[in-house]
């Protein structure tokens, strides 16, 4: 099976499962490589949108994004699931953004606070949703398709270097300890994964370096301890909402 | 929002190090003391390690920079400008590049990648310059790149000239061929052009520039089914969506030509006759109806319908009944007229779209 052919068997998984068609669309203001929005009752297809300075991982990047598509729509109507702040998950965020914000000095408008609180939270959120799945679709890719690992591993190793970013004292300063560590740890349990995959240890030497490779770990071995199906992605993310001490803040509900 | 692949870098704050980073010794040890520790930290978990590794104390920021490669030496400028190409980040190339031209080690290959850069992004003057620098220093890839700047600024017999050349000096460069191919279907030299296209794909069957060419050299020649047999397999084969998209485009204009010659040019009565029907359907139907069957048929139609064959072998779950590509294609081109007016719905039933307006204003 050639990369092409793989991503073709993805796109028809995804067409088979709902019925509806995919429409692929390369979309230059992305600010990710790719990303999927799946069919409602008022969009009648599955729109996935790809920057196009990557069109030569196109192949593993449309595989990807249909199968997180996939295990979504495998579940039955009534068990797929969105994560979404909670509502008093939005005021504790907001108290404790503005505490941090005081502790630090930020002496900006209350708008603007709010604004950056809101961004924060919301971004946490994004990643708790995506994170845990997108390991198991990438290890899916990994059995699946060998043909496609050389996109896959190049689109990883920018994905790493994204996340190390995350460690800067600038993006420490204006972010909760608690969001800071929650992120932090995601991002070495992606880096704990890659570097077994790679053979190269050495991608964790950041989060050794600020003591969050214990966190990371721990995070994957819940996803171990899971059973890899669909119908376990949402235990699994609730597994590590408490694992990250965010059950505060964040609920799983009906897709709508 | 890329960075060089198998090149990491990372900032951590003083602050923020781990206490096992410093084996237990608190934040008052000596500036030498500390940074042996945080040395010998990262020197163990790079030891065995085949890249290379820098790290960078900042006191003033308080802050450790720590940059690390896969490639021994690390990533050096030409590895970066590399990727930075490979990524169209081409803002970000063009001042490596200039600096690489001034170095004589890298200058011949810089020539090349600032020549095509700067015809990618249009500004041909300069781009060819470049590029005639590098064949003269006897560069092979500068000459089909060199023939691509010269076709981009008008000048395609002196690009087709160009490509032959390439082609002599290699004869299986599948680019070379494609853009010579392009160069003489431009000039309406079709049956050479269709000669290179096909050698084209012969080399590199992923090559779908050039197979969307040949499809084009075929409409050209009249050889229909062969240009949508290409088309078929672009629509199947290929996972960009722009050749897709112009794929769909091919196979409509040929479905749609096929039509009229079949029809000797003239007015198609059954067409005309479907959009009637679909006109008594938006006099008659809830405007919510109407758009419910134009979304079902807009997304059936997606993968082109079948419109010079009369088996009525399409359904929809809108509307009762079985449909044949022609009805359906009518009923799209009446419901895109009705609900977006200045769109262009592909296939052109403009002809029979009037008459059968005509026909329903001598009835009314």
């Amino acid at each position: 099976m050639t990369p092409i052919e793989a991503q073709r068997a993805c796109l028809e998984e995804v067409e088979t499962l709902s019925g509806k068609p995919v429409v692929v669309q390369e979309d230059s203001t992305l600010k990710t490589h790719a990303t999927i929005r799946l069919a409602t009752t008022d969009a009648p297809l599955h729109l996935l949108r790809y920057h196009r300075r990557f069109e030569a991982e196109l192949p593993y990047l449309v595989s990807f994004q249909c199968r997180i598509a996939s295990r979504m729509l495998s579940l039955p109507q009534a068990e797929q699931f969105d994560l979404a702040v909670s509502r008093d998950g939005k005021e504790k965020a907001n108290q404790l953004a503005r505490k941090h914000f005081r502790r630090q000095g930020l002496k900006h408008p209350d708008n603007v606070l709010d604004g950056l609180s809101a961004q924060l939270v919301n971004g946490l959120g994004t990643q708790l949703r995506s994170v845990p799945v997108s390991l198991r679709v990438d290890q899916s890719i990994i059995a699946d398709f060998p043909q496609l690992s050389g996109q896959q591993r190049r689109i990883a190793e920018i994905g790493i270097q994204e996340s190390l970013a995350v460690l800067s004292p600038n993006v420490e300063s204006i972010t909760p300890k608690k969001f800071f560590l929650a992120s932090v740890a995601m991002g070495a349990a992606v880096a704990i994964f890659w570097s077994r995959v790679f053979g190269l240890p050495q991608i964790t030497a950041a989060y050794g370096a600020g003591g969050h490779k214990g966190l990371g770990e721990n995070l994957l071995d819940l996803s171990d301890n899971l059973p890899s199906e669909p119908t376990s992605d949402r235990r699994l993310i609730e597994a590590w909402q408490v694992e990250l001490k965010l059950v505060d803040f964040f609920t799983l509900q009906k897709r709508t | 929002m890329a960075e060089p692949s198998g090149s990491y870098k990372f900032e951590i704050g003083y602050d923020s190090l781990d206490p096992v980073v410093l084996k237990g010794a608190d934040f008052d040890v000596s500036p030498e003391e500390f940074q042996h520790q945080v040395n010998a930290f990262f020197a163990e978990h790079f030891k065995g390690f085949a890249g290379s590794a820098r790290v960078v104390f900042d006191d003033n920021a308080r802050l450790i920079r720590v940059h690390w490669s896969q490639q021994k030496g690390g990533a050096d400028l030409e590895d970066v400008c590399h990727e930075l190409l490979n990524r169209r980040e081409y803002e970000k190339a063009i001042p490596i590049l200039w600096t690489l031209i001034h170095n004589e080690a890298t200058k011949t290959n810089a020539l090349v990648n600032l020549g095509m850069v700067l015809s990618d992004t249009g500004e041909l003057e300069a781009a060819k310059l470049y590029l005639q620098q590098a064949v003269e220093l006897g560069i092979q890839s500068a000459v089909v790149a060199l023939g691509v700047a010269q076709i981009r600024s008008g000048e395609i017999e002196a690009g087709r000239d160009t490509l032959l050349h390439a082609v002599e000096l290699d004869e299986n460069d599948t680019y070379a061929r494609q853009n010579l191919g392009a160069a003489l279907l431009k000039l309406g030299d079709h049956t050479a052009a269709q000669s290179h296209l096909e050698k084209a794909v012969l080399l590199n069957p992923s090559n779908f520039g050039a197979m969307y060419g040949l499809a084009q050299c075929h409409e050209e020649l009249d050889q229909l089914s062969d240009a949508d047999e290409i088309y078929i397999r672009m629509m199947k084969e290929c996972p960009l969506p722009r050749f897709v998209q112009l794929a769909e485009e091919g196979r409509t204009r040929i479905a749609q030509t096929t039509m009229r010659k079949n029809s000797g040019g003239n007015l198609r009565m059954d067409a005309m006759m479907y959009i009637v029907g679909a006109l008594e359907k938006i006099d008659s139907l809830p405007p919510a109806k109407i758009k419910e069957i134009f979304a079902e048929v807009a997304l059936l139609g997606m993968k082109g319908f079948d419109i010079n064959s009369p088996e009525q072998k399409y359904r929809l779950k809108s509307l009762d009944g079985t449909f044949s590509g022609l009805h359906l294609s009518c009923y799209l081109y009446t419901f895109a007229k009705h609900l977006i007016p200045d769109t262009n719905p592909g296939i052109d039933f403009h002809k029979e779209y009037e008459a059968a307006k005509a026909m329903r204003g001598l009835k009314g």
